[in-house]
């Protein structure tokens, strides 16, 4: 139902949640969920729902490992971290991400543009 | 790399899915508990807190569904629990499962059916080394007015040797010819099929013996030296018990009544077949006698070449057709015989008669079209079903079915019909095959000698049956089928609007637009149904007009026996034959000629006319059939005498020469005069210019080729003055074939040596000969009925359904005033509109196709307007009656009930 939202947050929720494992270390989903409204002064709509198949996803690609252990609050959690070809993905994406903002940057600073 | 560690992973998952859904569930649930706890700290109520971390997690259950569908396999997964489902809801309804299997059945296994004919003549490749290298290289015989272009004509030995040597396309090219042998010693006399061969016939197909070895050049090179010969693997088993040291036995064969030994010098693997059908013995081409070898104008040799690499089919055609006037011009001739050229063509394009491959092709198209006509009819039914299932399918969507989903559900369910109905139509596919070997269109001409069809058709046919290929070939089927007739109402579920649908439950809705689908439908089955009957109306009417038409002679109670010519003292033999079988108990009369009726392939001439100005040397000699007949023949067969006198027993050798012509013969060269007593000379046989021949009388005409093939000018010359190979025709008070045995008694009796074959009952002979016309006059036919009961089951259906939509409406209508009469013909009217629509729309179709179906057709029109006239009333008829059960049921609608009902 919700697929064409999901499809189009990606590549871009892969990224966030590479940067904030990567800052932060270890963290469960919530957690991370709640990092990226912070992040985003909730200005992103995100359904929190969505996430968890985006991590699977990074779990198969190699991207983060997860580990059963203790939350804050003693309760049972899902942790998810970093590993080290998540690094490297992360890496790639955001010199991507970089580039492709800069380019954009040129058409919507159109005095730039000869 | 990735993708597979992707694929790891999700087998894994898929291994260990309850580990899976239990980790997901903790895991959720954990994240709910921490949003809620996050939310109570905000000064919310639980119950709120709760609710809106629900809210902002998004649906849940969509989550788990979009988890799983990453997390596991989804293709195995889903796919898996789809045929669960689909499997459980077809077991709800049986009624509509049994008919849609039935109808799948039917479609699927006609089209496996034909299939298997399909392949055996024209898919399957042939036996050979690379056999997509093989070309047939044929004459083609001068353009003439009175008989038409034959481009596949036979070669002389001359002529091929130059070809040999001018041509650069192929790598090596052989020449074969079929003859017939007679094995002679210690057994039975026996008549083999054999064929005269050169050298390089074998090593070109890529042939090896299985034991011993095939001819060397050497022993093909000079007339009359090496008598040798290989044989095939079933005579070897058969006559010699399968002797292992057989290579350099000597054997003993009569051909052109030429008695010799032979040494055999290898065997054929089993089940190889030659190129001009079975054969059991092969010599080379150099046994025959110098003047078959050295004279130009002697054609009677097929020649196959292999391509050499890199030499395109078409480089080589065009190389051969431009060699086809040099050789022509090589040799010198009479005028009349000059004009040759040369053709070349795959083997794969000769494999097959012209006709037969129409008629395959014919009748492929024709389950084609059922098959598409019962598609219509699933895709209505599952239609009208999905009607009444979209509660089911909104309730999906509302627990988080994707469109996707949806759709591939319906899909599953429409390819596991297909699947059971391909199941169902293998049964139907097998009985087919057995019934196709019964009607098989070249039994009849796999064991005549004097003449075959042209092309290699009898390597193929005779192995007609259901093998992997054609269990392949269901399979594909299935799955277009389910496709085919399961995407359309797959869509349209997927288009379900939940909301409505779960509100209203009823099948209201959707009425108007899905009628209007339906309604296409039934024009397109109907038009297609009109395609078909029209070849059937066709192709029976032609049938019949050619089972009517008379052959010439009375089939009725004749048995007829080929007795081999081969042999000592033929004249004396032949003398005494006829006499002493007519003497036979049981017997009315016997009588001898050398060609039976309708086999085709039987002698002729030219001939001349003594009495006349002589014809300049250059014009093309006038043709004449010539047959050599015993004195009773004329009485056996009950061919009618017109005028003059039979033959006669006086008639004999030393005697003055006579001969009886048909009428067509009478009508074409004696125009308007008395041709009893005109002097007449005839190419062959000891009757030309000088040897005084008389005609002496006038009988009717016989259809010596074939029934659809009007009579051609014929001579009879008495076999007490010439002989040529001979057959006995026995005329018997009742059943003929039961005197066989006193038959062949009384041959043997007169000489031991000579082999007796070929027996059967005129009637047989009648009936082979028009089997292929009879094959497609059963199968067309079958088809087109078929297509008429799918189209009426299909008409009916739409039409109820259209009466269970309207039913309010009709209610209505009735409460207005309107008689039951009135609500009958409307539903029928409307039906008969949608069968016009569909005959008007067919009519097209059907003189398109009629077109193809030309050639097969004996004295009938493609365009034949009866035929169109009785099959478009036979539809409208069709069309009353399929509506009208559902229009009598309109009929008895209560109005107080169905406006009380909604």
């Amino acid at each position: 139902m919700s697929k064409d939202k999901t499809d189009v947050l990606h590549g871009s929720l892969a990224l966030m949640v590479l940067r904030i494992l990567e800052t932060l270390g270890p963290l469960h989903g919530w957690g991370i969920a709640r990092r990226i409204e912070q992040m985003t002064d909730n200005v992103l709509e995100l359904n929190q729902g969505t996430l968890y198949p985006a991590l699977l996803r990074m779990e198969q690609m190699g991207w983060v490992s997860t580990k059963w252990g203790e939350s804050e609050n003693n309760r049972r959690a899902k942790f998810y971290s970093i590993t080290r070809s998540g690094r490297k993905q992360l890496a790639s994406e955001a010199a991507n991400w970089e580039r492709m903002a800069a380019i954009i940057a040129r058409f919507v600073n159109p005095g730039e543009i000869s | 790399m990735t993708s597979l560690r992707v694929l790891l992973s999700r087998l894994v998952n898929l291994l260990r899915r309850g580990r899976m859904e239990t980790d997901l569930d903790r895991e959720l649930r954990f994240h709910l508990q921490m949003e809620t706890d996050r939310l109570l700290q905000t000064g919310m109520t639980p119950e709120d807190a709760r609710s809106a971390a629900l809210k902002r997690f998004g649906g849940l259950a969509q989550t788990k569904e979009i988890y799983r569908a990453t997390g596991g396999l989804p293709s195995i997964e889903t796919i898996l629990q789809d045929v669960h489902h689909a499997a459980r809801s077809l077991r709800k309804q049986p009624g509509f499962t049994a008919i849609a299997i039935l109808t799948l059945a039917v479609g699927i296994g006609a089209n496996t059916a034909i299939y298997t004919v399909l392949d055996a003549t024209m898919l399957r490749s042939l036996p050979f080394r690379e056999p997509n290298r093989l070309m047939r290289i044929s004459l083609v015989t001068p353009s003439r007015s009175d008989v038409p272009i034959n481009d596949d004509s036979v070669w002389s030995y001359p002529k091929y040797e130059l070809f040999r040597k001018l041509q650069q396309s192929f790598e090596d090219t052989a020449l074969y010819r079929p003859g017939t042998f007679n094995l002679t010693g210690a057994d039975d006399p026996e008549l083999l099929q054999g064929e005269l061969v050169s050298a390089s016939y074998f090593p070109l197909l890529g042939i090896r013996a299985e034991i011993g070895r095939t001819f060397f050049p050497s022993e093909d090179e000079t007339p009359g030296k090496d008598f040798v010969a290989v044989i095939s693997h079933s005579l070897w088993v058969d006559r010699f018990g399968a002797d292992p040291a057989i290579a350099g036995k000597t054997i003993v064969l009569n051909q052109r009544n030429v008695q010799r030994n032979y040494m055999v010098v290898g065997v054929m693997p089993a089940g190889f077949r030659a190129l001009g059908g079975p054969a059991d013995v092969w010599v080379p081409v150099h046994t025959d006698a110098a003047r078959q070898l050295n004279e130009a104008n002697l054609h009677s040799f097929e020649q196959v070449a292999r391509l050499k690499p890199g030499v395109s089919i078409a480089r080589a055609k065009a190389e051969v057709a431009s060699l086809g006037p040099r050789i022509d011009d090589a040799f010198p001739g009479p005028a009349f015989a000059k004009g040759y050229g040369a053709k070349a063509r795959t083997l794969d394009e000769a494999r097959v008669d012209p006709l037969i491959r129409t008629s395959v092709l014919v009748l492929f198209g024709a389950v084609t079209l059922v098959l598409l006509i019962a598609c219509a009819n699933l895709a209505n039914l599952l239609l009208a079903r999905g009607s009444t299932r979209r509660r089911e399918i909104a309730i999906r969507f509302a627990v988080g079915a994707t469109k996707s989903r949806i759709v591939r559900y319906l899909l599953t369910e429409s390819l596991l019909l297909a699947g059971l109905g391909a199941g169902a139509s293998l049964a139907l596919a097998y009985a087919g095959v057995f019934a196709l070997n019964l009607i098989n269109p070249v039994n009849g001409s796999t064991v005549t000698f004097g003449r075959r069809l042209s092309g290699l058709t009898i390597l193929g046919l005779g192995s007609i049956h259901l093998d992997s290929r054609a269990l392949f070939f269901t399979l594909a089927v299935a799955l277009v089928t389910g496709v085919l007739f399961g995407l359309a109402p797959a869509f349209a579920g997927a288009r379900t609007d939940v909301n409505d649908a779960l509100k209203n439950g009823s099948a209201r809705t959707s009425g108007i637009a899905s009628f209007a689908s339906k309604s296409l439908l039934v024009i397109a089955e109907v038009s297609l149904t009109m395609v078909l009957l029209a070849g059937a109306g066709l192709t029976l009417k032609s049938f019949e007009r050619l089972i009517a038409t008379r052959s010439g002679v009375d089939p009725e109670n004749v048995l007829t026996v080929r007795v081999a010519f081969q042999g000592t003292r033929s004249q004396q033999f032949f003398d005494q034959l006829d006499r002493r079988v007519a003497a036979l108990p049981g017997v009315l009369s016997a009588g001898l000629s050398d060609c039976p009726v309708l086999a085709g392939g039987c002698s002729s001439t030219s001939v001349g006319f003594p009495d006349r100005p002589p014809v300049p040397e250059d014009a093309a000699p006038l043709n004449i059939g010539v047959h050599w007949a015993s004195p009773d023949y004329f009485k056996t067969m009950k061919i009618p005498l017109i005028r003059g006198r039979w033959f006669a027993a006086s008639d004999r050798a030393d005697s003055p020469k006579v001969v009886i012509i048909g009428e067509t013969a009478a009508r074409r060269y004696w125009p308007g005069e008395d041709p009893i007593g005109k002097p007449i000379a005839l190419g062959c046989c000891g009757f030309g210019d000088k040897d005084g021949a008389v005609v002496i009388g006038i009988v009717g005409d016989v259809r010596f080729g074939q029934l659809d093939e009007p009579p051609q000018p014929d001579a009879y010359v008495s076999s007490l003055q010439s002989l040529n190979g001979m057959m006995l025709f026995v005329r018997a008070a009742s059943n003929p074939l039961a005197l066989t045995d006193a038959v062949r008694a009384e041959i043997h009796a007169l000489d031991k040596d000579r082999p007796v074959y070929d027996v059967k009952s005129m009637r047989q002979r009648i009936a082979d000969s028009t089997a292929r016309a009879r094959f497609i006059a059963i199968l067309l036919p079958t088809f087109a009925a078929i297509a008429f009961a799918l189209a009426g089951i299909g008409i009916y259906g739409v039409m109820s359904y259209m009466v269970r939509q309207r039913i309010r409406e009709i209610g209505i209508r009735m409460a207005l005033g309107a008689r039951s009469q009135d609500v009958r013909s409307m539903v029928v009217l409307r039906a008969a509109r949608l069968a016009a629509a569909g005959i008007v729309i067919g009519l097209a179709g059907a003189l398109g196709a009629a077109r193809v179906l030309g050639t097969l057709l004996y004295d009938v029109k493609p365009s034949d307007p009866r035929t169109y006239l009785l099959i478009s009333a036979l539809l409208v008829v069709l069309a009353a009656l399929a509506s009208y059960l559902p229009a009598r049921r309109a009929s008895k609608v209560d109005p107080c009930v169905t406006l009380r009902s909604e």
